[in-house]
């Protein structure tokens, strides 16, 4: 059978970005860190994809420790779509989103499927309940 | 005076009225010149679309057999305020679910609430009404559970007693966690700005110190034809102004009232805060009158001349202790970014400027079509007291 995994998003605002997180949780914890994506934004905040592999105890010891670090952390989800009928194009969703994947062209809201990491901070931004997760 | 209510009305009567939005008449007057665009345009539409708290719709249910004096009602499970007279209601926008979570599993969903139940009744579905009450000899029924729908209640009055914001704070989170307000999800250290208003298409912004817009005006309100009923709850003329009388902060709200039979579910819904609550999202649309040169001054305003402050949402707002961090202009805000205290913030706004614009559009063309007239205030909205009174201009 094998291992135990979880793949989470962590979301970290610019004083984290010197910190060596992985390196922390592979030591305190003995599990296996698999970073899939990761960037830092322009305003310098940051967000990791990792996949956590090893004792499903340990797993989630370690989510609690990231959280308590005050790092936002999400599942990761899959693909965003936007229901165009619900949507009304105000824009709140670009602001929060880590990887600029929402941008606004003559007011109307585009999503870049290519820029797009499925973490749902979009989902819970938006008011009209416009996006989800899936196709 | 260049032209009057009356004049005005009797050119929208013939379908000869020339109206352009608030956004249009900006290129006009840079393009033409103020002298033409005073000879040529009647009227200009402004329009807003956002989230509304403080708006909600008085129901008359109509009695049933046997009759009921309803002392509690629920609307899909949304609380409705009963204590007004037998079978009237007010159902509240940010009214939630008796048995929503809230915030016991932080951010809270806040998914249905009384906007949605109004959004639900506009869109002509059928809403779940459970009422309790005492019995009385003349309203003997103590327990009733019903299928609502729009069409058959007796009246349903959509009375919002504070919209329309003139102006609105950006707001922004100094703290090192994530929050979640009524602006919407901040996340620390100036990680984002969230802002809330049409800027130059907005009805107040193009009328600074209500001198058209006043009791009494008609207007378009998610699509019914409406009217200005009172200043709006918290209605605050006295807030700093720039040299072109335009706030440059909260100021001015409008109280309205139309028709919930008569509106269009595309323009009134009910939104969901993360872990704030509920409310609504609701479109209007003001028609200004050109009435005199002053009157185009104001409705020429555009984004770069509105300035919005921004406001700490993680300690200074919730202490009451706001202050402006800065002050940035609606064409700052909608470039995408902005900078405060030397950092570059990314912008989101929460009023849609494109549903603005098709409501400007829309009232437009119910003006030219002879559908929609104007309707001079009959009372005046408190103005700014340190501002020259319109009066002093011998109605120009």
């Amino acid at each position: 059978m094998p291992n135990p995994s979880k793949k989470i998003i962590l979301y970290f605002p610019s004083e984290f970005v010197e910190r060596p997180l992985t390196n922390e949780i592979i030591q305190k914890f003995g599990l296996i860190v698999n970073i899939f994506s990761a960037s830092i934004s322009s305003d310098e905040r940051g967000f990791l994809g990792i996949e956590l592999s090893g004792n499903a105890d340990k797993i989630s010891e370690a989510v609690d420790f990231i959280k308590s670090q005050g790092i936002e952390v999400k599942p990761l989800g899959s693909r965003i779509s936007r229901d165009e009928k619900k949507c009304v194009n105000c824009g709140v969703c670009i602001s929060i989103c880590p990887v600029n994947a929402i941008y606004q062209k003559d007011f109307e809201i585009f999503f870049d499927s290519e820029k797009c990491i499925a973490c749902g901070s979009c989902i819970e931004s938006c008011p009209f309940k416009a996006i989800f997760s899936g196709e | 005076m260049r032209r009057t209510f009356e004049e005005v009305n009797k050119k929208i009567s013939e379908k000869k009225a020339v109206v352009v939005t608030a956004e249009e008449v900006i290129e006009r007057v840079k393009k033409d010149g103020k002298e033409k665009v005073l000879e040529e345009v009647d009227v200009v539409t402004t329009a807003t679309f956002g989230s509304m708290c403080s708006s909600g719709a008085f129901i008359n249910t109509g009695h049933f057999a046997p009759k009921m004096r309803i002392q509690k009602a629920w609307l899909n499970g949304v609380q409705a305020y009963a204590g007004i007279a037998a079978v009237d209601l007010f159902i509240g926008a940010t009214e939630l679910r008796e048995n929503d979570p809230l915030n016991s599993s932080y951010p809270g969903n806040f998914s249905y609430g009384g906007g949605h139940v109004i959004e639900d009744l506009v869109a002509g579905k059928e809403v779940e009404m459970n009422a309790v009450s005492y019995g009385t000899d003349c309203y003997p029924c103590k327990e009733l559970s019903k299928k609502i729908s729009l069409k058959n209640l007796r009246n349903a009055v959509l009375c919002n007693p504070r919209n329309a914001y003139q102006n609105y704070n950006v707001a922004v989170n100094k703290s090192k966690k994530t929050i979640y307000t009524y602006m919407g999800k901040l996340l620390p250290n100036l990680g984002n700005a969230n802002y809330s208003s049409a800027g130059q298409l907005s009805p107040l912004l193009n009328d600074p110190l209500y001198e058209v817009i006043g009791i009494g005006t008609r207007v378009w309100l998610a699509g019914a034809q409406g009217h200005v009923f009172w200043q709006g709850t918290q209605h605050a003329p006295d807030a700093e102004r720039t040299p072109n009388s335009v706030p440059k902060e909260g100021a001015g709200t409008l109280a309205l009232v139309g028709n919930l039979k008569e509106m269009n579910s595309r323009y009134i819904r009910g939104t969901s805060f993360t872990g704030y609550g509920a409310s609504m999202a609701l479109g209007i649309g003001v028609p200004i009158p050109l009435l005199n040169e002053r009157v185009l001054d104001f409705v020429s305003v555009s984004n770069s001349e509105i300035f919005a402050p921004v406001i700490d949402y993680s300690s200074d707002y919730p202490s009451a202790n706001e202050k402006s961090l800065a002050s940035v202009s609606y064409a700052e805000l909608r470039s995408g970014e902005i900078e405060v205290c030397g950092k570059k913030i990314s912008t989101g706004s929460l009023s849609s400027y494109s549903m603005a614009r098709e409501i400007a559009s829309l009232l437009k063309q119910d003006i030219e079509e002879g559908k929609f007239l104007l309707a001079e205030a009959v009372q005046k909205l408190p103005s700014a007291s340190n501002q020259k009174k319109p009066g002093s201009e011998k109605d120009a």
